[in-house]
């Protein structure tokens, strides 16, 4: 399975301590300075749409938002040059949303944001390749199952997200417990095997 | 067994023609890549695909401090000066808003898979998806065009969206439901010939009646109200036809061309305005391509009589009158029966909803909710729970707006309060639809390569503004409308509001500064009635205040029941100049940096972003865009020839001959149709016999392989013959650009 686009989101600890607005010139001053991975173009604001898709950092390979929906959530989506293999991906993904997130901690106007790496919800916006079924959750979860055990210890839990067949195929990542150094470490590192 | 691919997971669901048509598409994008197709040719194809340029697609932004170039991976081109990799918007054609639940769902996995998850209504009832890319294109249409969605002609030289009053069929004041009849008008006009090589685009509408707003007739180049004509004694339907109206740079009001046209001659008469555009309208100066040029060059009356000659000379055409037959069984119909509404508690803000989103329609128990949308933005989310919402409550009857929201129609008025808890539970249950606070803004700077100023920034900073005192405004305010624009082409249909903005830029010390220019007092009632005031430019950050003084003072100012529009021709563009003066000045970049950025955007503000831009199309011949066709079949011919399906290549190649063919003779006889024992007859008797076709050294050679592969019979075709006959086709297509170019070329050498 080669799905085209992933993404995968990092919730924040305190909803409250959102302040979207302070994000667009921090995401202008991203591009301008290349702070964060790929090709960036430009900075899209959906503030004023609720539980929209917040502000984004469109990029040519991928986008990276501080994502409204549900929850607030910094998520980056890969759309582009898949590499052809699901754990590949879905390692870049996990690379660039925490970069992405160890980045926005370390913004003054952000106000002390903070993540909570312990709950990880991938997402598969390919319906043709991956439509939302068990079947393609069992397969995913093959494919990225060692990867997620890599970064988030043996003792995760993976659970499927929402079945409703119209939504995109959603894995969700509950780590007992996780630092974001820790897994930024692990990732730098690929797997032997 | 077939790959898994969209083209194969819906190739039964799409209509032949239309998965013919993106098959061609997405041919017609190979030979661009392989540098086979100019750039002014491919980007008039893609426009006429719906495929739109973006900000930033020439390679180059602003950052804030200085131009950069954006490193995309490749160097192919999709138009001059645009770059392959660059993201673009997608427009889709939603006729006259209506929409099926089934639709809505298949456009927000569109928005999902293939933009941002942000599904944007423009003000032509037209849906957008932004950040798309090219490859991605063909198939977002072949899975609108599996759910019956084309995007062909949403954007280019053609007939556009055909829009319609969206309370068509539950007004309470219409003369009849329109719904039918811009749907038969834009079924003829799609891919029509006769629409193929206008200037610039053209845009048709629909109303229901002459009094409101929503069909704004009065700014098209089309207009049709329906109307009902008693001949005979008889209650006849028809339509007072308009043409001619528009807004951009020079706005026109549309002229009278028909008082009534009955229904049986709505086509045909449509057709003919088209033709008389077609032969006489500008093609080199898009400046001046619009009709409403050409109606203004002739006048209404010599257009009308050039019309109605050609009235009597276009070839009869079944479609005309094919559609009445099934006017009879057009139904919208509700899904529930209508009861009251009871009394009794309602939930919180239930109240205050109900007086700005809930019409009521003329069948009496039901009405017409519109869902206020920011800045006609909704997530792929919301439109697919806003799907399941209206299965539940009123079935398929969800529409688009001018206004850049949605309507559900048909509710029954008890379902109102649970509607409402639904609706609020997925953030569409905002108040104020059609108030001041619903404001209507084009793109501008966030993503047209035209926009001077933030257009949606200004109009979210307003939003904001004015929401957070909506309650205490006077009604006198709270009704009031706000559109506005990124750049003076009007998208946001500023002209038309009682307070419109278009973007502009001014010079201060040695920085731009934006503003926006003020045009007040114009008219939304009586389908967009009469055109606003220029008034002057106001920096972008002043016009909050601006609104609040111009607004206040209105109050104070107001004589009885006087209208805005009323007071600013009372006032008279000298003393509301005056209003304007304290919001004009711009204070030192010193003094406070804020006022050179626009809203929503941190980089200082640059006029460098902006682009060269595809409203206009590009200015490519009829003949440039067939032949382009005819080349992508030789092309899919070979595609067929390499995976050994040689009766395919062969039939393939075939059809680009006829193609090419067909496009030389429609140089000469427009009316051409498409059959090819015509098309065949017509070059031999055209080109052929009169040697214009002769090539100095083949002579006629290049016709004969057209010729004999037309009257071969079926034979079982075999390698050699597939291949012969793809050789013979490239050679007889390239024939076919050079008899044109030698045309071309003569007929330049006799206007000297």
């Amino acid at each position: 399975m080669n799905p085209s686009r992933v993404s995968a989101k990092i919730f924040v600890d305190d909803d409250a301590s959102v302040n979207e607005a302070a994000l667009i010139p921090i995401f202008h001053r991203w591009i301008r300075e290349k702070v964060v991975d790929g090709m960036l173009i430009d900075v899209a604001d959906y503030i004023h749409v609720p539980h929209g898709p917040g502000v984004m950092l469109i990029g040519h390979e991928g986008d990276y938002a501080l994502d409204m929906a549900s929850r607030p959530g910094m998520k980056y989506m890969m759309k582009r040059d898949s590499s052809g293999d699901f754990a590949t991906d879905l390692r870049l993904v996990f690379t660039r949303v925490f970069s992405a997130c160890q980045r926005l901690a370390e913004e003054d106007n952000m106000q002390g944001i903070s993540f909570n790496v312990c709950n990880v919800r991938i997402k598969v916006h390919d319906r043709l390749a991956a439509p939302n079924s068990s079947e393609t959750y069992a397969i995913l979860s093959e494919l990225a199952g060692p990867l997620i055990r890599e970064i988030f210890g043996a003792d995760v839990k993976v659970l499927r997200g929402s079945e409703d067949p119209r939504d995109c195929i959603a894995i969700c990542i509950e780590a007992a417990s996780a630092d974001i150094e820790q897994i930024s470490n692990r990732l730098a590192v690929p797997a032997t095997s | 067994m077939s790959a898994r691919t969209w083209k194969n997971l819906l190739a039964d669901q799409m209509p032949e023609g239309w998965a013919h048509e993106i098959d061609q598409f997405e041919a017609q994008m190979e030979l661009k890549k392989l540098g086979k197709l100019e750039d002014k040719i491919f980007a008039e194809t893609r426009l006429r695909r719906g495929a739109y340029g973006q900000r930033y697609d020439n390679g180059q932004r602003h950052d804030g401090v200085d131009t950069r170039q954006l490193a995309f991976p490749g160097d192919h081109t999709k138009g001059p000066e645009t770059v392959w990799d660059a993201p673009g918007m997608h427009r889709i054609k939603i006729p006259y808003g209506g929409m099926s639940n089934e639709q809505m769902n298949v456009l927000a996995d569109l928005a999902d898979d293939y933009s941002d998850g942000i599904l944007h209504i423009t003000t032509r009832q037209d849906i957008q998806l932004h950040f798309v890319h090219i490859e991605d294109t063909p198939d977002l249409m072949r899975r609108l065009a599996a759910v019956g969605i084309t995007t062909r002609e949403a954007c280019g030289n053609s007939v556009r969206n055909i829009t319609g009053c969206p309370l068509a069929g539950v007004c309470r004041d219409e003369a009849f439901d329109i719904s039918p009849y811009a749907k038969a008008l834009m079924h003829f006009f799609l891919g029509h010939p006769d629409v193929q090589d206008f200037g610039r685009k053209f845009k048709p509408a629909f109303s229901g009646c002459a009094q409101h707003a929503c069909g704004l007739t009065n700014m098209h180049d089309l207009g049709l109200i329906a109307k009902i004509k008693d001949v005979d004694g008889k209650p006849t339907r028809g339509f007072a036809m308009y043409i001619g109206g528009g807004l951009g740079a020079v706005p026109h009001e549309a002229k009278l061309l028909f008082d009534f046209v009955t229904e049986e001659e709505l086509l045909p008469v449509s057709q003919c305005v088209a033709r008389v555009y077609t032969r006489l309208g500008e093609k080199r100066n898009r400046n001046r391509a619009r009709i409403k040029f050409l109606v203004a060059k002739l006048g209404i009356d010599e257009y009308r009589r050039l019309v109605e000659e050609e009235r009597k000379v276009v070839p009869h055409d079944d479609r005309w009158t094919a559609y009445l037959k099934e006017l009879p069984h057009y139904e919208d119909s509700p899904l529930k029966d209508a009861v009251q509404l009871s009394a009794g508690a309602k939930p919180d803000g239930f109240e205050d909803w109900v007086r700005t989103n809930v019409y009521k329609q003329r069948q009496s128990g039901y009405v017409v909710v519109t869902i206020n949308l920011p800045l006609g933005d909704a997530t792929s989310d919301q439109f697919r729970k806003l799907a399941d919402v209206a299965a539940e409550y009123v079935g398929d009857s969800v529409r688009t707006t001018v206004e850049q929201n949605l309507v559900l129609r048909w509710v029954s008025e008890a379902d109102l309060p649970s509607l409402y808890l639904r609706l609020k539970d997925i953030h569409l249950a905002t108040p104020g639809a059609g108030t001041i606070v619903d404001i209507t803004a084009c793109p501008g700077t966030d993503t047209c390569k035209l926009g001077i100023a933030a257009s949606r920034g200004v109009a979210g900073e307003l939003r904001s503004h004015l929401t957070a005192k909506r309650d205490t405004l006077p009604d006198s305010v709270k009704g009031l409308k706000i559109k506005a624009s990124g750049c003076f082409n009007s998208c946001g249909q500023h002209h038309l509001s009682d307070l419109g903005f278009y973007g502009n830029s001014r010079k201060v010390g040695n920085y731009a500064v934006p503003h926006f220019q003020v045009v007040l007092g114009g008219q939304w009632e009586e389908n967009g009635g009469a055109y606003g005031m220029m008034m002057g430019a106001v920096p972008s950050k002043r016009i909050p205040e601006l609104v609040d003084s111009l607004t206040d003072t209105f109050v104070q100012q107001r004589e009885g029941d006087e209208s805005f529009r009323q007071w600013i021709a009372r006032l008279g563009k000298k003393e509301v100049r005056e209003l304007l003066k304290p919001f004009m000045t711009v204070p030192s970049y010193g003094e406070d940096p804020s006022f050179y950025t626009d809203w929503g955007d941190a980089r200082e503000f640059t006029l460098g972003d902006m682009g060269v831009g595809e409203c206009a199309g590009e200015v490519v011949s009829m003949f440039s865009m067939e032949i382009s066709k005819a080349e992508s079949e030789a092309f899919d011919a070979q595609v067929a020839f390499d995976d050994e399906d040689y009766a395919g290549a062969d039939a393939l190649a075939y059809k680009g001959m006829v193609l090419a063919a067909q496009a030389l003779v429609r140089t000469q006889f427009w009316d051409i149709s498409n059959d090819a024992d015509q098309i065949v007859d017509e070059f031999r008797k055209r080109f052929f016999d009169t040697e214009l076709f002769y090539d100095r050294y083949a002579k006629g050679k290049f016709a004969q392989y057209l010729f004999d592969r037309h009257e071969r019979d079926d034979v079982e075709v075999e390698r050699d013959t597939a291949r012969s006959t793809i050789e013979e086709t490239n050679l007889f297509i390239e024939a076919t650009h050079a008899c044109e170019a030698r045309l071309t070329a003569s007929t330049a050498e006799v206007l000297k």
